[in-house]
């Protein structure tokens, strides 16, 4: 039996299938590989689709390269090609599970479709081959109770206090006679767009929607026809992709931020516009209500009409705006703690140091155990 | 209305804005009762604000995205592959004497 309680010598690398800029996984993976560097971890990130000139910091997959790690955190979010080559890998593995959208959504992309799809199922032969199981949210947790994993745990997506401090000094760039609304999120069918272009339809001519996101192409041709329908193609922006100073930009210049998704297995978009101090409304679907945990305003309700209506109402009460921002505010203190660099580094030494301590035994179980500690 | 949205604020401000919401909500269904039957109708009739050739493709798009198929459009995909397919063919077998 070997003790080791430093973090000498530790290594711990990350695989997804695919990494590009500005993408909430990828920009979790980079979190984790800073958060474990800075906490003297050897880290490496390994992907299959490398896109947007990330290939200087994220390694191509290599099977070789894997197997002197003590630990490998495999991030699954939808149909993984190397599965079988990575459960192959005999190193101790951890899954961080990021929800698969329900490939009903998907019935327009066949390639989309067979990904979720086989996404889902490949989550039971990842059950078996995995030592702990992170989420980043309950809703993701309890889809994975249903499949028969074990205590699934909370694993940070970003470091919140990071991103409070980067936005400290950011004033609001609002315009004038122009009431602004936001969406950051990709632009496909269960981000349902269409809904935002709808409630817009019920606004008079001052509100606008701006629209943040890369798009599937099929369904940002059907957004742009329906804005043109509906004939409120004059005051939608569509940016698309945009990078970090641009997004900043979007939210400085927003009133609100608007969600009509439809499934969300976080929401880091609806953290950036709390941390923007942007009033968040968002349809309760996913993780949405546990995300803002009675923060921003919730509705009950998918009829644009109505939406409409809630909107107009409250941002004509800037007394209701600012409580729903200082009840924001208090949320994002409360999740200060979980979603910070520190916790990344308890959670990866604790469970290295462990499977490294009890190697002989059923270091599944013992890793479970250890995850309910860190759980408490 | 009062279960159309949850907000955690104090209970006055909350009443106040349910109340005023339920009245811009009245004015909203009164100048457009069947708000569905509204939407619907742009895929009956053509709006002004958009061009024949448009319309067409959003009537397509909206029905694969309301209804998950369209129905005839992969009978006519196949169609025109298999015709593009023939095409290219006989295209191959006509020598070039350019």
């Amino acid at each position: 039996m070997r003790h080791v309680h430093s973090t000498q010598g530790m290594v711990i690398h990350q695989y997804h299938f695919s990494v590009s800029p500005g993408d909430a996984i990828t920009n979790q993976m980079f979190f984790i590989y800073r958060s474990l560097r800075q906490a003297g971890i050897e880290s490496r990130i390994y992907a299959d689709h490398i896109r947007g000139g990330l290939s200087k910091w994220v390694n191509r997959f290599n099977e070789a390269e894997l197997w002197n790690c003590d630990l490998l955190l495999l991030h699954h979010s939808h149909g993984n090609p190397q599965l079988q080559k990575l459960l192959g890998i005999e190193v101790p593995k951890a899954l961080i599970y990021h929800n698969i959208t329900p490939e009903h959504f998907f019935r327009h992309d066949p390639h989309m479709w067979n990904l979720c799809r086989i996404g889902r199922s490949q989550l039971k032969l990842i059950r078996q081959a995995v030592s702990t199981t992170f989420v980043d949210s309950r809703f993701n947790g309890r889809e994975l109770k249903d499949l028969g994993f074990t205590d699934p745990i909370h694993f940070p997506l970003f470091d919140i206090g990071v991103m409070m401090a980067e936005v400290s000094n950011s004033q609001p760039r609002r315009e004038k006679g122009k009431i602004k609304l936001l969406f950051v999120g990709k632009i496909a069918p269960h981000k349902n767009q269409i809904a935002l272009l709808r409630t817009l339809s019920y606004l008079p001519p001052e509100y606008e929607l701006t629209l943040v996101g890369s798009a599937d192409p099929i369904y940002l041709d059907y957004v742009k026809l329906t804005a043109r329908a509906l004939g409120v193609h004059s005051r939608v922006q569509i940016l698309g992709k945009v990078p970090e100073k641009d997004l900043k930009r979007a939210y400085q210049e927003s009133w609100a931020f608007l969600s009509t998704s439809l499934h969300e297995g976080f929401g880091v978009p609806l953290i950036e516009a709390m941390v923007h101090q942007l009033p968040v409304f968002a349809i309760n679907s996913g993780a949405v209500a546990e995300t803002l945990d009675d923060a921003g305003v919730l509705f009950n309700t998918e009829k644009p009409w109505e939406l409409a209506a809630v909107l107009k109402t409250f941002l004509a009460h800037p007394e209701a705006i600012k409580a729903a921002i200082a009840r924001q505010n208090q949320r994002l203190e409360a999740l200060r703690a979980g979603e910070s660099q520190e916790r990344v580094q308890t959670i990866c030494r604790d469970l290295v140091h462990h499977l490294r301590v009890v190697p002989e035994c059923d270091w599944k179980k013992e890793a479970a155990n250890i995850a309910r500690q860190l759980e408490t | 209305m009062s279960t159309l949205f949850s907000f955690d604020a104090d209970s006055s401000l909350e009443k106040q804005i349910r109340s005023e919401a339920r009245e811009e909500l009245k004015h909203f269904l009164k100048k457009e009762p069947d708000p569905d039957a509204a939407f619907r109708g742009i895929f009956n009739r053509r709006p002004k604000t958009i061009r024949w050739s448009n319309y067409l493709r959003l009537k397509i798009l909206h029905r694969q995205f309301s209804k998950g198929t369209v129905p005839g459009l992969p009978v006519i995909v196949r169609s025109a592959r298999f015709l593009y397919g023939r095409y290219r063919n006989l295209k191959r077998m006509i020598p070039d004497n350019s």
